[in-house]
């Protein structure tokens, strides 16, 4: 089962002026056909978790352990970026295939497979175009397009719909769902959204401020399928007015506002 | 503009207001440049100055870009060379070429030596710069994806740093002009600056005019070519 343990992971930055802790003590355990949402408070170490995970970063603190991991080759990650991180000298259809092209994938073969992904994201009319062409919510819809199209059995996603608005991020929630659903991968999700995080996920977990820790985690009892775009559902609006609580508490604290 | 105030030369010249001594008049240069063309002087020293700077500035900038970018991606070599470079950069290279003719000789080979060197800082310097300040997202993905050294500096690093590099390539260019022309005048027989030079001793001043036009014509040219050369080659925007 491709999956991975996160054992007591710390990440501190080592900066000009001393170093900040990012993360401390964080723990759990992710595997086979499951989404993981993750929500908590901004500048609590999200984006660093996900670094962590993709490999850019290496933990200071503790140890992550992928499986399958056969003599240090361990299942690949696809990690949408934050900034999106697309590149202003490739073409929107070379930006998508960038991963494909990184895995020896020929030319005719990983453009074709971008321009399908083009598609599902709505931009196969900007394929040829640069990025400075595009507005930054259609840059975001590259760079997940870029990620998904790779293939890899584990998708890494920082806040991905952040730049979007309602309909296309219900339309790109559903695609996530749907490659999710059809090519059985593991998904780490982080958001701002709440309610976006217990309607994809399987499991929420709720982080503190920084250092960030695990508070909880709080399992989404909803059946799959999902439809996302159901009225209100009143298991969904409890377990949304219980991470409310959590976060809000650990907002005051980082802004030193007493509750 | 240009031919404007060529006429007003002439005229003044004509009614002897300037003396043709100094300012000889531009027809009398038109036709002394075009006489050395036509009998082969230009081409034959362009040839000569031409490829001395060619060769000059490719083994340069070739060697200053790969330089920058090891030296862009490493902090410790940073750290060794940078005073280094800091040291030598500022020393004009035609005041060194007395000691590499001693080391390499009066030959061609210690001319080539000094214009390259002088091709290299320039683009040393712009390709460090740009490498340097390539946000660290675009590494990052790419090692999400794997990227080899190869694919990292041909997709990655490259095309992030050209802007920067280019600029760069321009400098190392007029640079090269400046150096080969020196290098010429004061210790070769052939190539338009020995030419310059040649009038001078023989109080040519016509020939000097018109081999310093030649040598401005060459200036403007190729550096309107780099110039093209970058716009097409960098069509995004970051
Ligand atoms: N490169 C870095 N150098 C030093 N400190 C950093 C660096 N990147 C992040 N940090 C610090 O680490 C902490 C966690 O940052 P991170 O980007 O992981 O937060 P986040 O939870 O993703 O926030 P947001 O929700 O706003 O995206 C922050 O306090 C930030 O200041
Ligand atoms: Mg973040």
């Amino acid at each position: 089962m491709t999956g991975f343990v996160c054992e007591s992971v710390g990440f501190r930055y080592a900066t000009k002026d001393g170093s900040i802790d990012a993360l401390q003590d964080v723990s759990f355990a992710a595997g086979g056909h499951e989404i993981v949402s993750v929500v908590g408070p901004s500048g609590c170490g999200k984006t660093t978790l996900l670094k962590l995970l993709a490999g850019i970063l290496d933990p200071t603190a503790g140890a992550i352990r992928f499986s399958p991991d056969l003599n240090g080759s361990r299942p690949k990650r696809a990690l949408v970026f934050q900034d999106h991180g697309v590149f202003p000298w490739l073409t929107v259809v070379d930006n998508v295939a960038f991963g494909l092209e990184m895995q020896g994938v020929g030319a005719a073969e990983r453009r074709a497979r971008a321009r399908r992904f083009l598609e599902r994201v709505g931009l196969e009319d900007f394929a040829d175009r640069h990025p400075h062409e595009l507005s930054v919510g259609m840059r975001q819809r590259v760079g997940i397009a870029r990620a998904f199209v790779s293939d890899f059995p584990i998708l890494l996603l920082d806040e991905p719909f952040g730049a979007l608005d309602a309909q296309t991020r219900l339309l790109l929630q559903e695609e996530l769902l749907g490659i999710w659903q059809g090519e059985r991968k593991l998904a780490v999700f982080i958001t701002h959204d709440i309610e976006e995080a217990i309607l994809l996920g399987d499991r929420v977990l709720v982080m503190s401020g920084r250092p960030g820790k695990i508070l909880e985690e709080i399992p989404v009892p909803l059946p799959r399928p999902r439809a996302l775009a159901a009225p209100d559902r009143p298991e969904v609006t409890e377990i949304k007015w219980h991470i409310w609580h959590h976060l809000e508490k650990e907002a005051r604290r980082q802004l030193s506002i007493p509750d | 503009m240009i031919l404007g105030a060529l006429a007003l030369w002439e005229i003044l010249v004509r009614i002897g207001l300037l003396s043709p001594l100094y300012f000889p008049p531009p027809t009398a240069v038109g036709r002394r440049l075009w006489e050395l063309f036509v009998d082969g002087t230009y081409p034959d020293h362009g040839r000569v100055t031409l490829s001395r700077m060619g060769f000059g500035l490719l083994v340069g900038t070739s060697l200053g870009f790969l330089m920058g970018v090891a030296m862009g991606r490493s902090a410790p070599l940073r750290r060794i060379l940078d005073p280094i470079i800091g040291a030598l950069y500022p020393i004009p290279k035609i005041a060194i070429l007395p000691l590499i003719m001693i080391f390499l000789g009066i030959g061609e080979s210690s001319k080539l030596f000094v214009i390259a060197l002088g091709a290299f800082f320039p683009m040393l310097i712009s390709t460090l710069t740009g490498v340097i300040h390539i946000p660290s997202i675009y590494f990052e993905v790419a090692a999400t994806y794997g990227s080899g050294p190869l694919a990292l500096l041909r997709r990655v690093i490259l095309p992030a740093s050209l802007p920067t590099v280019l600029g760069g390539f321009r400098i190392a260019l007029n640079s090269a002009i400046h150096i080969t022309i020196a290098v010429e005048i004061v210790s070769a027989v052939t190539g338009l600056g020995s030419l310059v030079w040649f009038s001078w001793e023989t109080l040519d001043v016509e020939k000097l005019y018109a081999t310093l036009t030649v040598i401005a014509v060459l200036g403007v040219v190729t550096t309107h070519g780099v110039n093209r050369l970058s716009q097409k080659l960098v069509p995004w925007r970051t």
